[in-house]
């Protein structure tokens, strides 16, 4: 097959057929893609799961995954990435939702037009049937003339027929004018082949300069037949049955009004801190660092590795010391943030799976709009919550680059991630709710600051907010733990190595006398500015690796309720982890990176000295 | 933007361009076109037409 376009970052065997999943966002296609190659990409109920390629096996096939796309174009860069997968696939799965045909189908087509073989999974089959949709199979199938598949992927019907069938796709019936397809026979002279050259006829300048032809300009021609050919289709196949309102209907519509969708977000947002903050941080950890890891664990490792190297040698001193390897490194990771991690992942996969986040979005976009954002940056905040690498990452959904710079800066000085957000918690909740009500409104004060002063001076205007609302839904347990486990196993192996090498650095820094010489150095500031002991220092130096290691580490300071405040602050605003610090680079850029990083230190310093000098 | 200037609206939701003044729903995607361009709020399509 002959195509203009590469998949450089997947190896992918060349002799093997590729089947590529094709849908418009959230309709479910990393479903099927778990299922057919048995492996495991993130699945959520918002728009813009998928923002990399995922590629597995099938059989004797190659699967790959796509980002979600309203047609085959080049008009953002997931479709840039989603149209060179297409044009190079052999078979195409497109997942269409059932409840959405009318919009969905015109990718169908496009897909049919390109003379691609395709195979139609209706998904969400399910939600179609409770809206009252009645959809003749049989009839879409003579329509298309393509073999469509009704399945329900969440809860694994219709998927083992679709595997089955993937062998049977076949090229369908185009909507193509007689004058177009003349058209298409003649470029295809050129590209020898008909997905590149409808691409052309359709005005993409990329496929276009590729064959050294210029693009054509019948997209606007194509399409609207097309979109006749789609509404005609949908007009023919679907009988709307009345039905009431679902109770997922009545409980969205709540949630997106104001009046009581924000009491609504304050309860759940209360709830999350009952569960984090009070149960998991206080009960939970209590339990798992206290009980075990320093009950039960430490003293076990420290008599075992005492019988072969002496506790007061430096790898005695590296491995089971204060800041040991295998002590404190281990405590903290499982004992303290492992389970502060899982429980707030638990969480925040209960409102991504049920619907929740877009209706967030919306009820939360006139506030964003005074920071330069739309209601869409609400996911990745929210995501910043849990991990701010990955929520970092979630930016690509927003709409201009203007909008990614300014969450990306806000992610990086007030959003503490959900290791950091569980061990404040855990530090500010006894101290009663004057210090908690202080500690909210200072980290506010700066993150509304920040953002309305980068929405100022940064030139451009941000987008309006345009988002799928999907229904709301009860969210599967079998998924929420999954995600639960599989996130919190990607926080150990990323976070544990890095913990590793930071408490070998104290450690080192400590036995040569490093550590005593910057405490002294900085002492006038820690002490004179922050009104803190200087040995804050030391977690201040943790924090540089990761915020969360650095407000750990103030857990085993001797601290008055002023001075944990104050600490507590200056580690929030402080720098983020070298892991979000590497994916800010890759996203924005080395000079935007470390601006965030220097924007960090001083408004971390700044803001905890102002709150000392006042309370 | 661009959009204005050379009298096209683009749809928010799948940012396909449109030049056809007469089309309330994007072909392409379904959703409601704006009668503003999406990119810039200060000036109507219309009024540029």
């Amino acid at each position: 097959m002959q195509s203009c376009h590469k998949l450089d970052e997947i190896n992918i065997d060349e002799s093997k057929e590729k089947v590529v999943l094709v849908g418009n966002p959230n309709v479910g296609k990393s479903i099927f893609f778990n299922y057919l190659t048995e492996s495991y990409v993130s699945v959520s109920n918002y728009p813009g799961t998928t923002l990399d390629i995922s590629s597995g096996e099938f059989k004797d096939y190659i699967v790959l995954d796509t980002p979600g796309v309203y047609g085959v174009s080049s008009f953002n860069d997931e479709e840039k990435v989603a149209r060179d997968i297409i044009l190079s696939a052999d078979i195409i799965v497109n997942i269409v939702d059932a409840v959405h045909l009318e919009r969905d189908l015109f990718l169908t087509q496009q897909l049919i037009d390109m003379d691609k073989k395709v195979i139609v999974a209706l998904n969400i089959m399910d939600e179609a049937e409770t809206r009252g949709l009645d959809i003749d199979i049989d009839e879409l199938k003579k329509k298309l003339g393509v073999e469509v598949i009704p399945t329900v992927a969440v809860d694994n019907k219709g998927l083992s027929m679709l595997a089955d069938t993937i062998q049977h796709a076949k090229k369908g019936n185009k909507s193509l004018s007689a004058e177009m397809e003349n058209k298409l026979v003649d470029i295809s002279k050129k590209t020898k082949n008909k997905a590149d050259s409808l691409l052309i006829l359709e005005g993409d300048q990329y496929v276009a300069k590729h064959f050294g032809v210029d693009a054509l300009a019948f997209r606007e021609t194509i399409y609207n037949k097309r979109r006749k050919r789609v509404n005609e289709i949908v007009e023919e196949v679907i009988t709307k049955i009345e039905k009431n309102n679902t109770i997922g209907d009545k409980i969205g519509s709540l949630l997106l009004r104001p009046l009581s969708g924000i009491p609504i977000l304050l309860v759940i947002l209360y709830a999350l801190y009952q569960f984090i903050g009070v149960f998991v941080a206080q009960t939970l950890v209590g339990i798992t660092e206290e009980t075990i890891m320093i009950g039960m664990y430490e003293p076990f490792i420290i008599d075992l590795v005492s019988n072969f190297i002496s506790i007061n040698s430096l790898l005695g001193k590296i491995l089971i010391g204060e800041f040991g390897v295998l002590t404190m490194t281990v405590t903290y990771i499982l004992g303290l943030l492992l389970p502060l991690v899982a429980g707030f992942y638990f969480f925040l996969a209960i409102l991504e799976d049920s619907g929740y986040m877009p209706r967030i979005a919306a009820l939360v976009d006139r506030a964003l709009n005074y920071l330069g954002l739309n209601g869409r940056a609400i996911i990745p905040m929210l995501l910043g919550f849990g991990c701010v690498t990955m929520a970092t990452v979630t930016t690509r959904m927003l709409g201009s680059k203007r909008e990614k710079i300014i969450a990306i800066f806000l992610l990086g000085l007030a959003i503490p991630c959900s290791a950091q957000l569980g061990v404040i918690a855990g530090l500010i909740a006894p101290l009663g709710l004057k210090y908690f009500v202080i500690y909210v409104m200072t980290i506010f004060t700066v993150y509304v600051i920040a953002g309305t002063f980068l929405n100022k001076v940064l030139p451009g205007k941000s987008t309006d907010l345009l988002i799928d609302l999907p229904p709301v839904r009860l969210p599967r347990l079998k998924n929420i733990l999954r995600k639960t486990y599989l996130k919190s196993k990607y926080f150990i192996f990323e976070a544990g190595p890095i913990f590793a090498l930071g408490a070998v650095g104290i450690t080192l820094l400590k036995e040569g006398g490093i550590l005593q010489w910057i405490q002294d150095k900085v002492a006038p500031f820690i002490v004179g500015w922050l009104k803190l002991p200087k040995e804050t220092t030391e977690a201040f130096i943790m924090g540089i690796i990761r915020r969360d290691f650095g407000a750990a580490g103030l857990n085993s300071l001797a601290l008055t309720s002023d001075q944990t405040l104050v600490s507590l602050i200056v580690i929030t605003l402080f720098v983020p982890c070298i892991a979000a610090m590497l994916v800010m680079i890759k996203e924005q850029g080395f000079k935007q990176a470390l601006m965030v990083w220097l924007g960090s230190w001083f408004a971390a310093f700044a803001v905890g000295g102002i709150v000392a000098l006042f309370i | 933007m661009d959009c204005t200037k050379e009298g096209k609206r683009i749809c928010s939701t799948c940012k396909n361009e449109i030049e056809d003044p007469d089309i309330l729903r994007c072909p392409r995607c379904n959703s409601l076109l704006m009668v503003k361009c999406s990119e810039c709020r200060k000036c109507s399509f219309f009024k540029k037409m």
